[in-house]
């Protein structure tokens, strides 16, 4: 374990570290999620290469930590998360998960779409169900999947609308079954690929809110990829910085902003501190 | 009842009884257009005499089994289709030129190929039937959306369990389409079937009633068949909208 760690803090030590990320003491406990040198590489059109998503990428996260992922269109920030996922084959490099290789999806992780990716057949609590069917089938009997299933509907705040399809739901609704979903299945690791990106500002502040308010609760190791600056200071322990062509991390930036926070955490001297710090970095 | 509902029931009020007030004010010729309460009378006289069950029987079964072996090969092959992109490039071109094709046209070499038995009115109706079926059901596959494909193998899903919790409900919709159009094809099939060349069916009594003269007779069949196409039509998009929501 300390060898790790100390090849750990050499390799972060190697990428430029903010100021901010240097301040603090660089002690790590045993990383729960560690990327190596990941590079996402896609096929272009009509055989005209390869277009590389994400390149060399070397991050390590920490067991219950919050981390945020941000930066500009195409930078390969989405496909980082979903490689996290199992979703997408890495070109070269390893995702690990407690020191193991990640080969594809697993019961440890579970992922909240951007486009909130629900079955338009199903209800709010039959949606919320999907992912506990899938992997609960032989161990929870169907009311068991059923009263699992409506304490995260309950949990999200979703009470009452159980029985409604996703098309009688407003966009902030619709994600709240996504969140529920993620959450039911009780995942080590929650993976939020732009959850708020459609929303409205305001959904979009109260969304962040009520999820920073759920996490508190159990302090899962989250990863969250926004293109956000605000709402990734007001997510994170740590903010991701990526740059495209070709995306990779630039800066890794820890907040130490106070939790519980709240909308008055968006005021404070540092939080502007934090913004103006992210917004030169993406430059 | 809504205001629909109202427009729609005066409409039919209005032509039913227009139908049956102009032939006896002497406006039209009743030879021509029969009347209401003459095709009731014709069908009273057919339903009692004749061979009518016998008829209805043979026209249910060659429709019952063209119709069911249009669904039987039309949904899996066209679930198969809108999944494997290769075949779909292969067979698409073939589908799209029978689909243009008037099927209805074949009859004198389907009679030629299978006689004037019941064999060449189930071949013409499975026909007519299998095509919008196949064509429906792939197109169905292909609104599967990718995020909800993702969105199950995040959850660990594989194969089977893709298919079963998300190609198959999510192309239901197209299922049923293809199966209600496949469905009037293939009362479609039958009848001109049965009119072109048969020993019995209700199209062989129209095409009778027809050559006798006997509009009155020749009307009950037709509005006969016509009404069961739309109850069974009714009935399998009923059915539809139940399967949709229960599918999971």
């Amino acid at each position: 374990m300390d060898a790790e760690g100390t090849t750990t803090d050499s390799a972060l030590a190697g990428r430029k570290l903010s100021a901010t990320a240097l301040s603090r003491p660089v002690v790590e406990p045993a990383a729960h999620l560690r990327l190596e040198n990941l590079t996402i590489a896609y096929d272009k059109p009509k055989g005209a290469g390869k277009l590389i998503a994400v390149s060399e990428a070397n991050l390590e996260i920490p067991r219950g930590t919050f981390v945020t992922i941000v930066g500009p269109s195409g930078c390969g920030k989405s496909s980082l998360l979903l490689s996290i996922a199992g979703l997408v084959k890495p070109a070269s490099g390893v995702v690990k998960v407690d020191g193991k290789p990640v080969t594809g999806p697993g019961r440890d992780r579970a992922v909240v779409f951007q486009d909130f990716a629900l079955m338009p057949w199903r209800t709010v609590i039959d949606n919320v169900r999907f992912g506990l069917e899938l992997q609960r089938q032989r161990t929870l009997s169907a009311d068991d999947i059923t009263a699992r299933a409506r304490r995260f509907v309950e949990l999200v705040g979703l009470k009452g609308f159980e029985h409604y399809h996703p098309h009688q739901l407003s966009g902030g609704m619709r994600q709240r079954v996504g969140i529920a979903r993620a959450l039911a299945v009780d995942p080590d690791i929650l993976l939020l690929d732009e959850p708020f990106g459609s929303l409205d500002a305001q959904t979009r502040d109260e969304m962040g809110s009520e999820l920073i308010a759920i996490w508190e609760q159990n302090r899962k190791t989250a990863l969250f990829v926004t293109h956000s600056i605000d709402e990734a200071i007001f997510l994170a322990d740590r903010i991701v910085v990526m740059d495209a062509n070709p995306g990779r991390i630039t800066e890794i930036v820890s907040v130490d902003l106070p939790r519980p926070r709240t909308v008055e955490t968006m005021d404070s001297k540092e939080f502007i501190e934090y913004r103006r710090h992210i917004r030169e970095s993406l430059k | 009842m809504s205001y629909r509902a109202l427009v729609s029931t005066l409409t039919a009020a209005a032509f039913i009884a227009l139908w049956e007030l102009l032939p006896r004010a002497g406006a039209v010729d009743p030879r021509f257009t029969s009347q209401p309460s003459r095709v009731i009378a014709a069908g009273w006289e057919i339903i009692r005499t004749g061979n009518f069950r016998h008829d209805v029987a043979v026209s249910l079964a060659e429709f019952a089994i063209g119709f069911s072996l249009a669904i039987a090969i039309g949904v899996p092959l066209g679930l198969l289709l809108g999944r494997f992109t290769p075949l779909r490039y292969l067979l698409d071109p073939p589908i799209m030129a029978i689909y243009a094709t008037p099927h209805l046209a074949l009859l004198p070499i389907i009679v030629v190929w299978l006689g004037i038995g019941m064999q060449s009115k189930i071949a013409v109706a499975f026909a007519g039937a299998v095509i919008p079926i196949l064509v429906n059901t792939m197109a169905g596959v292909r609104g599967v959306e990718r995020s909800w494909i993702l969105a199950a193998r995040s959850f660990c899903a594989r194969g089977w369990d893709v298919f079963l919790k998300v190609i198959l409900p999510g192309s239901l919709a197209g299922v049923i389409l293809g199966i209600r159009l496949g469905l009037s094809r293939a009362v479609l099939g039958v009848v001109v079937g049965e009119m072109y060349q048969s020993q019995a069916g209700l199209g062989n009594e129209v095409m009778r009633y027809g050559s006798e003269f006997r509009t009155d007779y020749l009307l009950f069949d037709v509005l006969l068949i016509s009404g069961f196409a739309l109850a069974a039509t009714s009935a399998v998009r009923v059915l539809g909208e139940k399967l949709w929501t229960f599918g999971k």
